[in-house]
């Protein structure tokens, strides 16, 4: 190929546009980065990650990572008032959980949002079977949406199929994107998300005032669709929809879990692991090999760091329809309890033990 | 993989820079080229490529025996071939369709139980390629084109990928010896095939998901009772919104295909534009009507066969192309009304108009005789298709916010981009054909950025369920 060849032409200008396409891109996206832009995506998540960003300054007592279901079955006002009559003295609980957040997407979150100032004194991670799954369909979206420019050569070692393939280059593109969205104000579409950031600690549901009280039930009115769909969607699919190829223990998404549990210890952090229930037809619907594989891998875990966990209460609520948006996700009266639950037996005997040793020092 | 998704892009950019760097070399060049095309298409189901891969050698092989035989034995290889193209998309779209109408009958008439179904859902772009490798068998047999030099050349022909799925359908007459050169050098194909992609995927994304998410499927998701003058709003967008859906799709693969140095055959001629049925057809999906035209219509006898016959081609081929875009009575009925639209426009219908008036009111007729077919593409039942129908009787009805103003405004500019010269554009894409690489870089990003904004809309491309 020569200079003066029409074919060499051709190709220098398309790999010009292509080379330009990459660094407007890249350019976009550290500027994003800088500027605190990059969680602005968060409000659809359904978080509002980045008014948390933007405003929260600390100190944070408690801060709670996990799905969907977290964001549900965690309430940060209720978990507060419960303290607050158990300690005698005010706590402060924000919950950043994300839908299909994976323990990949734990640690990422974790050491992006949770740093510095708005380090807490305890981590509560929601865990469930999926938190482990290394082969998770929803691992590519955790790439996608939630690695950072410099995770991407870290999230290479996450790749298993095409979606976790093409998602790897996807934080560099992320910018243009991103900033399209501040820019628009599509980011705050439902200003409900960032008055409960804002207000009451995140999650979905909150409790204390009337304004709550309202949300609550137009949340739950909103959403009445869901236990329709889940049932017909979702159940009669659930082993090849959310657990496809079920492989835990072995692979990025545990280590991750490991680093994001090593630098929690570095850091005093105390981390609490958190089971939410599911009603028991959702339950039934998990492929066999999937439980043991789960607890395998928990048990690991705690061997290795030996952690509080709360387990679900599945059994005990057996039966409990009204507790249930869905099969698997709470109702506010649902995720009260569950908050209640967690909070008289698991967080309050921990923070008076660490109050006392506090006092003893 | 969908063209409006960062996948598609990520493929795109490794596809052409391997193709380029390859491009010296016709062998690896065009294996590169198929590995690609399958690749693509492999994405949506792996298994699918088995019924390409059946679709191609069976075309390729009975080539060969059309090739050298004469007379009645050549008629018998283009036969069989054809048949088995046939039946390949017979059981793979009709299969299921056939059943229930045999169990419906069954039912009736002897009382019989349930018949069992199929377990295949509809491959993507069958009926696409199926009638690209339908098109070659008989062009061989007519003896219009030469044999495919090699397996290789003929595989890249049938899966190229930009057109693979939603076509254009493309005939081995014009594309084949466009594989056998070197693709065409010319470094401004690069800036006129982004802004192809470019104004395609705004086409798809902007207008034809957003019409279809807020005005087009809440309306046919529930059809029921509604305000006249709301009822031909909606159809108006249906038929906006369908062409938005499957032009920007053309525009795209003509644009991505004109990146490797490879022309399509243009797919849309602005058609709501058309006086007349007729000229409807010869300006929408052209690659398809042109080809209804050559190997159905003008074998059945066309136009030339004079008086009754002709009105009876015409409604048989558009039944055929109605049953061609879905397995289903609704899409026999949408193409049975579009052939009886042309056989009565053909005998009581004006001519061309020659002032202004004259050609508004012939376009504006034409259209909305267009739009109230496409009550039965879109309708899910017969049942939901008259209660569409009914409401157009319905003027006194009370609005019922079938419309929101969004999509009343994005109706307007798709009309408003449908009126906008040819040379608008013409002259947009020679801007982008000579604008800097930098330029060009910031454009797509640009773009890019914007269109995300739209990906709440997002649905599949329209074309294809065919």
């Amino acid at each position: 190929m020569s200079p003066g060849d029409p074919s060499t032409a051709v190709t220098r200008r398309g790999l010009a546009v292509m080379a330009w396409v990459v660094l407007i891109s890249l350019l976009t996206s550290v500027l994003v980065e800088q500027r605190g832009l990059r969680w602005v995506q968060g409000v659809v998540w359904p978080s509002d990650l980045y008014t948390f960003q933007q405003v929260e300054r600390g100190p944070i007592d408690i801060a709670v990572l996990g799905s969907s279901r977290a964001a549900f079955g965690v309430v940060p006002t209720s978990l507060d008032r419960c303290l607050a009559q158990e300690l005698g003295r005010p706590t402060r609980t924000v919950n950043l959980a994300r839908a299909f957040t994976t323990a990949y997407a734990a640690d990422l979150l974790d050491e992006a949002l949770l740093s510095g100032p708005r380090q807490p004194k305890m981590l509560v991670l929601v865990i469930e079977a999926e938190t482990f799954d290394e082969h998770n369909p929803h691992l590519s979206n955790n790439v996608a949406t939630i690695a950072g420019l410099a995770d991407v050569p870290e999230a290479l070692g996450t790749v298993h199929d095409l979606g976790t393939l093409f998602a790897v280059p996807q934080p560099v593109a992320r910018g243009p994107e991103t900033l399209a969205l501040y820019l628009s104000g599509r980011w705050d579409t439902k200003p409900w998300l960032r008055w409960l950031m804002l207000h009451h600690g995140g999650g979905l549901f909150c409790t204390g005032s009337d304004p709550c009280r309202d949300h609550n039930k137009a949340l739950e009115a909103s959403l009445k669709s869901w236990w329709t769909t889940v049932a017909t969607n979702l159940l009669p699919q659930l082993g090849p929809q959310r657990f496809p190829d079920y492989q835990a223990g072995d692979g990025p998404v545990y280590r991750h879990a490991e680093r994001l549990l090593a630098r929690a210890e570095e850091q005093g952090v105390q981390v609490v692991l958190m089971e939410l229930p599911r009603m028991p037809v959702f339950e039934r619907g998990i492929p066999p090999q999937v439980e043991p594989a789960y607890r395998a891998t928990l048990a690991r875990l705690l061997e290795r760091h030996p952690l509080p966990h709360h387990p679900a209460s599945t059994e005990v609520w057996a039966g409990q329809r009204s507790f249930y948006l869905d099969a698997e996700h709470l109702t506010s009266s649902g995720a009260h309890r569950a908050t209640k639950e967690l909070c008289k037996q698991t967080i309050a005997p921990l923070m008076r033990a660490a109050d006392a040793a506090d006092l003893g020092e | 993989m969908l063209f409006n998704t960062f996948e598609f892009v990520v493929f795109l950019f490794v596809g052409w820079s391997v193709y380029r760097f390859l491009q010296r070399w016709r062998w690896p060049r065009l294996l590169w080229l198929l590995v690609i095309s399958y690749f693509f298409y492999g994405c949506w189901k792996p298994w699918y490529l088995l019924l390409i891969a059946a679709s191609t050698l069976n075309s390729y092989l009975f080539g060969f025996l059309i090739d050298r035989a004469e007379g009645r034995r050549r008629k018998l290889w283009m036969a069989l071939s054809v048949t088995a193209d046939l039946l390949l998309l017979g059981v793979f779209k009709y299969g299921n369709f056939l059943l229930g109408n045999i169990e419906l009958a069954l039912m009736m008439g002897f009382d019989a139980g349930p018949l069992p179904r199929l377990p295949t859902a509809l491959p993507v772009g069958i009926s696409f390629y199926t009638f690209q490798t339908i098109s070659y068998t008989v062009d061989l047999y007519w003896k219009r084109i030469p044999r495919a030099r090699n397996l290789l050349e003929f595989s890249t022909f049938v899966a190229f990928f930009p057109q693979l799925v939603a076509g254009p359908i493309v005939r081995a007459k014009t594309f084949l010896p466009q594989l056998e050169g070197q693709p065409e050098q010319d470094p401004k194909a690069i800036g006129a095939g982004v802004f192809l992609i470019l104004s395609g995927l705004a086409k798809k994304m902007v207008l034809a998901d957003t019409l279809y998410v807020l005005v087009v499927r809440p309306f046919f998701e529930h059809a029921t009772t509604h305000n006249a003058l709301e009822t031909i709003g909606v159809l108006w967008a249906a038929n906006f919104q369908v062409y938005c859906d499957f032009s920007g799709y053309s525009d795209v693969a003509i644009g991505a295909a004109l990146l490797f140095g490879l022309h399509l055959p243009r797919n849309f001629d602005r058609p709501f534009w058309s006086q007349t049925p007729m000229e409807h057809w010869r300006r929408w999906h052209i690659s398809l009507s042109t080809w209804l035209r050559d190997y159905l219509y003008i074998p059945l006898g066309g136009s030339k066969a004079g008086g009754g016959r002709v009105s009876l081609n015409l409604v048989i081929t558009f039944l055929l192309g109605g049953l061609w875009h879905g397995a289903g009575w609704t899409f026999v009925v949408w193409g049975f009304w579009n052939g009886l639209l042309l056989v009565a426009w053909r005998k009581w219908g004006p001519g061309p108009g020659k002032t202004l008036w004259g050609k508004a009111w012939r376009i504006f007729a034409t259209y909305n005789a267009l739009c109230f077919g496409l009550i039965f593409l879109h309708a899910r039942s017969f049942g939901d298709a008259w209660t569409v129908i009914l409401s157009l009787g319905n003027v006194l009805e009370p609005f019922q916010g079938a419309f929101g103003w969004f999509g009343l405004l994005v109706l307007s500019l798709a009309i408003a981009l449908h009126a906008t010269p040819q040379r608008w554009k013409a002259t947009l894409k020679q801007a982008f054909a000579i604008a800097p690489a930098w330029a060009l870089g910031l454009a797509v990003v640009i773009t890019g950025a914007t269109l995300s904004l739209f990906a709440g809309f997002a649905s599949p491309f329209f074309y294809f369920q065919f």
